[in-house]
């Protein structure tokens, strides 16, 4: 007798999962826009170290930002892999993050884009709960997802909220981050 | 009633009395702290819409008010992060994602306060 071959992750599962990596990779290309607004000629020219914007705290948290969601794509792609499932890659444009064309649009982007993350790490994380997936048929989620995904849903709830401290927005703090 | 439901709604009623607490000390955080507390009012009327009609009352615990100091409410709100995540881990379904949120406000709340 043959052993049963484990069951892959369950449809709904594997949607939320690239739903997560697509937010993600929107994220990587849309701080590209912002930190083309953020960092100054005079970042640029007066910085003995390339990309260090200490003087320019939000060119800087954007560089953050980005390197996170960068590391979040590889990661996430390394993660869906293992268990056997092609990652999508990343789209050669996203229209709905036009149009960025002042410092302010750029703030308003990024605080944007970590509430899509947030919105996109919380439908993962519904479809890892076992009342989602009630099927005993199916396989459990891959061991460590559901902790990825909270730390995630976390990191991006704090940068949101970075921003919109940026943005000097009236409502800082969000009770759902994701819902 | 479930045990996560209750010691959640128990936490948020201690986080909030803990800001009320800082906020009639500090009158000059009474805005950001405003804000906070809105957010754990809400939780916490959320999570109790969760409990089965019928469960017995909830048995929350006395709340310690000193010393209450701002830096004491950052520490509270990314202790309760850690709790609320690690309480969604082992939860399911719709108060799995809750707390999941939850955790992640919270965390926000405290790299508000640093």
């Amino acid at each position: 007798m043959t052993a049963p071959t484990p069951a892959g992750p369950t449809a709904e599962l594997t949607t939320a999962w690239q739903a997560a990596l697509a937010a993600e990779h929107q994220a990587v290309f849309g701080y590209g826009l912002v930190q083309a607004h953020l960092v100054t000629e005079d970042d640029v020219i007066s910085n003995e170290v390339p990309d260090d914007f200490s003087g320019n705290p939000h060119a800087a948290l954007a560089r953050a930002c980005d390197t996170a969601h960068a590391a979040l794509v590889e990661s996430v792609s390394e993660a869906m892999l293992a268990v056997g499932l092609t990652p999508r890659g990343a789209l050669a444009d996203y229209p709905a993050l036009y149009p960025v064309t002042s410092a302010k649009d750029a703030l308003a982007l990024a605080a944007r884009m970590e509430d899509d993350c947030c919105s996109a790490w919380r439908g993962l994380y519904a479809a890892c709960t076992p009342e989602a997936a009630p099927n005993a048929d199916l396989a459990a989620p891959p061991t460590g997802l559901r902790d990825a995904t909270q730390q995630a849903l976390t990191a991006s709830a704090v940068r949101a909220l970075r921003w919109r401290k940026a943005m000097k927005a009236p409502q800082l703090t969000d009770a759902f981050p994701g819902l | 009633m479930r045990r996560d439901l209750a010691d959640a709604v128990a936490q948020e009623v201690s986080l909030i009395a803990i800001i009320d607490a800082v906020t009639d000390a500090s009158p000059a955080n009474a805005a950001l702290l405003k804000q906070l507390r809105a957010d754990h009012a809400e939780h916490e009327r959320v999570l109790r819409s969760l409990i089965p009609a019928g469960s017995a009352p909830l048995r929350l615990p006395a709340v310690s008010m000193a010393p209450a100091t701002v830096s004491i409410v950052r520490s509270t709100e990314q202790r309760a992060s850690q709790v609320a995540a690690a309480t969604a881990g082992s939860s399911e379904g719709a108060t799995a994602v809750l707390l999941a949120c939850i955790a992640a406000c919270e965390a926000s709340h405290a790299e508000l306060l640093s």
